[in-house]
C-alpha cells in the first residue's frame, strides 16, 4: 500500500512536469511566397453576381488590406458578357464583397458559367461552373435529452441515380452563430433517404437554422482542402494539404449555390 | 619402389590421421535455468570447423586428437571458449551465461565481436532484452524498438515515438516477426511504446540490408524477435512496478519434457484520471478526462516430443483502449493484436534441420460512437493465416543451405463505417473487404569459399493473388565477406525486396487508423534495391568492432494520399492514391565494445532520403519528414560493482524536414462567421526544425534478498531538460482588447521536458 502512495506522488509530480510550458515562439525563415490573386464567387440564380477579389501574401508578413480593387472582371453566360464594377458592399454579417454586378443570375441549369479577371499587375483566373438545383429538407425534428438540450435531426430524399455532393450549416438563434458545417457525399447511402443529425446543443425556446447546400464536386474538393490547410497548421498529425481550387492562375472558388433553408423553434 | 614408399607411407599417414580422430559431444544449456539451447554454434576456429547443437541443445563433432581451442555461442549469450585436449571421445558439456544477466556477465570471455567480424552477414544489429534493460527508458518502461533507434541507420519519427525508419524506408515497410507471426501495429499509445513487453522477449535481430533470403514481403529491414521459453528447472517469475505500469512474468516446468512461460504487463494511467474525475464529478466547468490503457499477455508452451522433435506454441493479445462516456455521448475506440503460433521442429539428423509453422495474426481497431439514438462505427482489420516450412541442411563443413515454402492467406477489411438510428430506418454502410494470397521459396547457401572469403549466395520468388490479379517477382540475395587478415574484413550485398500489401496513412504519424491494403490492379507491389559495401576491423585485443558501411537503396511504386485525400468517407481508396519513387543513400560508422567493465557503442549516419511523385510538391523531388543528414548515439553501459551500474545515452539528430506554409489568404466562405485565414503550402517537407539532441541516464541498484534478485532502476530521461522540437505551427497574435489579429508568430511545441522515474523490478 505504501507503494502505491509513492507512486501516486511519483505521479503528481510527473503531471506537474507536464505542467511545464512546452511551447515557445521561435523565429522561422519561410521561403518567400509570390502574391496570387483569391477569388470567391457564389452564383445564385436571382440575385446579382458579386465576388471577392483578394490577393494572397507571405504568411509571415505584417498585415495590410487584402483586396484587390483595380481588375477587370467578367462572368459570361449565355453569350452574355456580364462586366463586374467595384462597389465594396458588406452584407448583414461579416461578409463583404468588392465586385458586383447590374445583372440578375437566371436559373439555368444546362449550360456553363465562365469567369475572366485580370489586374492591374497582368494576373488573371479564369473559372467555369454550371448551377446545380437546391434539393429540399422533407423533415426536420428535434429531440431531447435528460439535460433538456435537443439536436434536430434533418431528413432529404438524394438521387441515387448521380453522385451528389452536399454542405449543412446549422445556425443557432442567428445567422452568424454557426454550431456545425460540414460537407458529405452520397456515396454511402444505402437508400434514398439521407438523415443527418446535430450535436445536442439547442435548449428550449432556441432557434435552430438549418441549410443545406446542394454543391458540386469541385467545391466539395475546395471545401475540405481549406479545412485540411488549417488543420495541417495545427495538428501535429495531419498531413500538408494545397489547396484544391477550381479556378485557373489563381487561388479560390466560383460555384453556384443551391440551398434550401428549414428554421426550427425548440420549444 | 621409393614412389611406392612414398604412397604407402602417404596412405599410412592419411589412415594414421583417420584412426586418430575422436569425437566430442555435450549438451549446450542456459546457465541459470537449465533450457538446453537447439542451434548454439560449436566452432573450432584453427579447422574452420563446426557444427551446431540439436534441438536438445546436443552437439557432438569429430576431431583430430590433440589440444582445440573450441568457440560456443548462442545469440543472446556470451559465447564461452574452452580448451579440450582430445585423446578419446570426450563429452564437454557447456553452459552459456545469457548477456546481461549478473555483473559476471560482462567480464566473461568471449569472442562475440570476431564471430561478427567472420559472418558473411552484414547490415543486421541483435538486442538482447537484458541488454535493452540496462539502457535508460522514458517512464521506465524497457523497449527494444527504442533501442534499436540507437542503432546507425535506424531512425525515430520523433520525440518519444517507436517507429522505426531503416534506411529511409517507412515504418509500414519494416518486416516484424515474433516467433514467425507477422505484427502488423507493433505500437501502443499512438506509436510511443512498442508491443513487446521485455519480460517475454528472448533477443531480436535487425536486418537493415543484405537480407537473408528466407525473409520477404517488406522493403526495408527485417526485424525477427523470439519469444523467451519457460524455465525447464524450476517454478520462476520476474516483474516490474513502473510509473505507468507493471508486468509480471511466470515460468515453470509443466513435466520433464516441457515448459510455460505467461507474461502479462498493464498500463494504469486509467486508474488515475478515474480519481481524478471523480473529485471534480460536482464542477461544471470541468472536463472529464478519457480513460486510456493498454496491456498485452504472452505465453509459451514447448515440449520435447522426443529426441527428434520439439513443439511450441506461442500466442500474444494486447489492446489499447480508449475510452470516453457520459450520458449523451459515449465514444470507444480499441485497436490491438492478437497471434498464435505453433512451431514444431524435426531434426532429420545433426546434418538437416526442418521448422514447420502454422501463424494466425490479427490486427484490428474498432471505433464505436453511440449519441442517443444513433451508433456510428468504423474499424478496419487484417487477418493471416500463415503456414511455412524451413529447412537448414549443413551437408559439409563449408556449406550452410537454407530452404523453404511459405504461404499466408490475408484477408483485409477496409475502412468499414457503419451508422444508422434505433429504428434502423436510415443507415449507410461503406467499406471493402479484400482477401488476398502471398508466397514465397527461398534457397540460400552460406559458402565458405576459402578461409578468407565467405559468399551467401540466395534467391526468393515471390508472388500475390488478388482475385484476377497476379503478381510475382524474383529476388536475388547476395552478399560476402573477404577477410584481408584476422582483424579486418570487407563486405558486401545486394538485396532486392517486394512489398505486396501496404499501409495507407493520412497522417504524417503512425496511427492505429492506418489501413493495411493489398496489391490491385492500380496499386502496384513496391520494389526495392539495396547495394551495401562495409569495412569491419576488430581491435587488436578483440574488444572494439569498428564498422563502417555505404548504402544505396532505390524504391519504385512507392505509395502516399493525393493532397487534401481523406481516408475515410470514401468507398474507392484507389482513386486516392498518387505513385512515386523514393531513394536514400548514406554512410554509417559504428563502434562496439562488447567486453569489460565499460561496454557500449558509437554510432553515426550521414544519409539523405528522397521522395519522388509527380503529383506531390508540384513534380518536384523533396526530402522524407525523417531524412535526417547527421544521426549520431553514443551508448555507454558501466559495472560500478556488484549492486551498481550505470548507463547513459546520447543523441543528436538533424531536424525533420516539414513542411510550413510560406503565404496565406483570406476566405469569408457563406456560412457568415467571418473572414478565416487559410494557410498555402508550397513545398512539401521544405523547412527543417531545429537539431534533436538528448541525454539519458541511468543508475540499477541490484538487491540479493533470499528469494531472488531485485533491482531499483533510477532513470533520467532528457537529463538536461532541453525542450526539443515536436511540432512547429504559426500562431495568430491578437490585441488585447478586441481580439483582433495583429501578426503572425511561429511557435514550436515539445513533448517531453525531464523525466525523472523509478521502477522496481524483480526475479525469483
Amino acid at each position: 500500500m505504501a507503494y502505491f502512495k509513492y507512486l501516486l506522488i511519483a505521479f503528481c509530480l510527473g503531471l506537474l512536469l507536464f505542467g511545464c510550458d512546452l511551447e515557445k515562439d521561435i523565429t522561422i525563415d519561410l521561403p518567400k511566397h509570390q502574391s496570387q490573386l483569391v477569388v470567391e464567387c457564389y452564383l445564385e440564380p436571382g440575385r446579382k453576381v458579386q465576388l471577392l477579389l483578394t490577393e494572397s501574401s507571405s504568411y509571415l508578413d505584417s498585415l495590410s488590406s487584402p483586396f484587390v480593387n483595380d481588375a477587370l472582371i467578367t462572368v459570361t453566360y449565355n453569350n452574355i458578357v456580364d462586366t463586374l464594377f467595384l462597389n465594396t458592399q458588406f452584407e448583414e454579417g461579416y461578409k463583404v464583397y468588392n465586385y458586383i454586378s447590374n445583372k440578375i443570375v437566371p436559373a439555368d441549369f444546362e449550360r456553363d458559367f465562365f469567369l475572366y479577371i485580370k489586374d492591374s499587375k497582368g494576373r488573371t483566373i479564369t473559372g467555369k461552373t454550371k448551377l446545380l438545383q437546391a434539393v429540399p429538407i422533407d423533415t426536420a425534428e428535434y429531440k431531447f435529452n435528460e439535460d433538456s438540450l435537443a439536436y434536430v435531426l434533418m431528413s432529404f430524399e438524394d438521387d441515387t441515380t448521380r453522385e451528389n455532393y452536399y454542405r449543412l450549416v446549422v445556425h443557432k438563434d442567428s445567422l452568424t452563430n454557426v454550431v456545425q458545417r460540414f460537407v458529405f457525399t452520397d456515396e454511402f447511402s444505402e437508400t434514398s433517404k439521407i438523415s443527418v443529425g446535430t450535436p445536442y446543443t439547442f435548449e428550449k425556446g432556441k432557434e435552430a437554422f438549418l441549410t443545406l447546400y446542394h454543391i458540386d464536386e469541385s467545391y466539395y474538393k475546395y471545401v475540405r482542402s481549406v479545412d485540411a490547410a488549417r488543420d495541417g497548421n495545427s495538428n501535429p498529425f495531419a498531413q500538408p494539404a494545397m489547396i484544391m481550387s477550381n479556378v485557373g492562375g489563381g487561388i479560390g472558388i466560383f460555384t453556384g449555390l443551391a440551398f434550401d433553408f428549414r428554421a426550427v423553434r425548440i420549444e | 619402389m621409393q614412389y611406392f614408399s612414398l604412397f604407402i607411407l602417404f596412405s599410412l599417414s592419411i589412415f594414421s590421421s583417420f584412426a586418430q580422430k575422436q569425437e566430442l559431444s555435450g549438451v549446450v544449456k542456459d546457465s541459470e535455468t537449465g533450457e538446453k539451447l537447439p542451434g548454439a554454434t560449436v566452432f573450432i576456429d584453427s579447422l574452420s570447423k563446426g557444427t551446431l547443437s540439436d534441438i536438445k541443445g546436443r552437439y557432438s563433432i569429430t576431431l583430430p586428437i590433440g589440444s582445440h581451442k573450441i568457440l560456443f555461442s548462442y545469440i543472446g549469450y556470451s559465447a564461452d571458449t574452452q580448451i579440450v585436449r582430445l585423446k578419446k571421445n570426450t563429452i564437454l558439456n557447456v553452459q552459456l551465461k545469457s548477456e546481461s544477466r549478473t555483473l559476471e556477465e560482462v567480464l566473461v570471455q568471449s569472442e562475440p565481436l570476431k564471430e561478427k567480424l567472420q559472418s558473411s552477414q552484414m547490415s543486421v544489429t541483435t538486442i538482447t532484452a537484458k541488454e535493452a534493460k540496462l539502457l535508460p527508458a522514458i517512464f521506465g518502461e524497457v523497449d527494444i524498438f527504442k533501442t534499436f533507434q540507437l542503432k546507425p541507420g535506424v531512425k525515430s519519427g520523433g520525440e518519444g515515438a517507436s517507429g522505426l525508419y531503416v534506411r529511409g524506408g517507412g515504418v509500414d515497410q519494416n518486416l516484424i516477426l515474433v516467433d514467425n507471426a507477422v505484427v502488423y501495429n507493433p505500437y501502443h499509445l499512438f506509436g510511443f511504446f512498442s508491443i513487446f513487453n521485455s519480460d517475454a522477449i528472448k533477443d531480436a535481430e535487425l536486418y537493415k540490408g543484405g537480407f537473408p533470403a528466407q525473409f520477404g514481403g517488406r522493403l526495408s529491414s527485417v526485424i525477427d524477435i523470439k519469444t523467451r521459453e519457460g524455465n525447464t528447472e524450476q517454478f520462476s517469475g520476474s516483474g516490474g512496478i513502473g510509473i505507468i505500469s507493471s508486468r509480471l512474468t511466470l515460468e515453470t516446468p509443466v513435466n520433464q519434457h516441457s515448459s510455460l512461460i505467461v507474461s502479462a504487463r498493464r498500463t494504469y494511467f486509467d486508474v488515475f484520471t478515474r480519481l481524478v474525475n471523480r473529485q471534480n464529478k460536482n464542477d461544471p466547468d470541468y472536463d472529464p478526462i478519457p480513460d486510456y490503457y493498454f496491456y498485452d499477455l504472452n505465453g509459451k508452451y514447448a515440449y520435447d516430443l522426443g529426441d527428434r522433435d520439439k513443439l511450441s506454441i506461442s500466442g500474444y493479445y494486447g489492446n489499447d483502449v480508449f475510452k470516453f462516456n457520459d450520458d449523451d455521448f459515449n465514444f470507444n475506440f480499441n485497436w490491438g493484436n492478437s497471434m498464435i503460433q505453433t512451431q514444431w521442429q524435426h531434426f532429420f539428423n545433426t546434418d538437416l534441420v526442418a521448422k514447420t509453422s502454422l501463424v494466425y495474426t490479427k490486427y484490428d481497431y474498432q471505433i464505436r460512437n453511440f449519441f442517443d439514438d444513433f451508433e456510428f462505427k468504423i474499424g478496419s482489420q487484417v487477418n493471416d493465416l500463415t503456414g511455412l516450412i524451413d529447412f537448414n541442411y549443413y551437408p559439409d563443413d563449408r556449406n550452410s543451405i537454407k530452404f523453404g515454402l511459405s504461404a499466408t492467406r490475408h484477408k483485409f477489411i477496409v475502412g468499414r463505417i457503419k451508422g444508422g438510428d434505433s429504428e434502423g430506418e436510415t443507415s449507410f454502410d461503406a467499406g471493402n473487404d479484400y482477401k488476398g494470397t502471398e508466397w514465397g521459396a527461398y534457397i540460400s547457401d552460406d559458402f565458405k569459399l576459402s578461409k578468407a572469403i565467405t559468399l551467401n549466395g540466395g534467391l526468393r520468388l515471390s508472388g500475390f493473388i488478388n482475385q484476377t490479379n497476379y503478381f510475382y517477382g524474383l529476388e536475388p540475395r547476395i552478399s560476402g565477406k573477404f577477410s584481408l587478415n584476422e582483424m579486418v574484413a570487407l563486405k558486401a550485398s545486394y538485396a532486392r525486396m517486394f512489398q505486396y500489401i501496404h499501409l495507407v496513412s493520412s497522417s504524417s504519424a503512425t496511427l492505429p487508423t492506418d489501413i493495411w491494403y493489398p496489391s490491385n490492379e492500380l496499386v502496384k507491389p513496391q520494389i526495392s534495391d539495396q547495394i551495401a559495401a562495409g569495412v569491419s576491423f576488430l581491435s587488436r585485443n578483440k574488444k572494439i568492432l569498428i564498422t563502417n558501411e555505404a548504402y544505396y537503396k532505390w524504391m519504385n511504386r512507392q505509395i502516399d494520399f493525393k493532397e487534401g485525400a481523406g481516408l475515410f468517407l470514401t468507398s474507392n481508396l484507389d482513386d486516392n492514391f498518387v505513385f512515386g519513387k523514393g531513394y536514400s543513400y548514406g554512410n554509417e560508422v559504428y563502434i562496439e565494445k562488447k567486453q569489460g567493465k565499460t561496454t557500449g557503442w558509437i554510432g553515426y549516419t550521414l544519409s539523405w532520403t528522397w521522395r519522388d511523385f509527380e503529383d506531390i510538391n508540384n513534380g518536384k523531388r523533396f526530402f522524407a519528414r525523417y531524412d535526417r543528414r547527421h544521426d549520431v548515439s553514443l551508448v555507454v553501459m558501466h559495472q560500478l560493482n556488484k549492486r551498481f551500474s550505470l548507463s547513459g545515452t546520447w543523441v543528436y539528430g538533424t531536424g525533420n524536414a516539414v513542411t510550413l506554409p510560406s503565404g496565406r489568404f483570406v476566405l469569408q466562405e457563406v456560412e457568415n462567421i467571418g473572414p478565416k485565414v487559410i494557410p498555402i503550402v508550397e513545398n512539401r517537407n521544405g523547412y527543417r526544425m531545429k537539431p534533436y539532441h538528448r541525454m539519458d541516464l541511468s543508475v540499477v541498484y541490484k538487491i540479493y534478498p533470499r528469494w531472488g534478485e531485485s533491482d531499483l532502476t533510477f532513470s533520467v530521461y532528457n537529463v538536461y531538460n532541453r525542450y526539443n522540437p515536436y511540432f512547429l505551427y504559426i500562431d495568430e497574435e491578437k490585441a488585447d482588447e478586441g481580439g483582433v489579429v495583429t501578426s503572425y508568430q511561429g511557435k514550436q511545441v515539445s513533448l517531453f521536458p525531464i523525466i525523472p522515474t523509478l521502477t522496481y523490478n524483480f526475479k525469483f
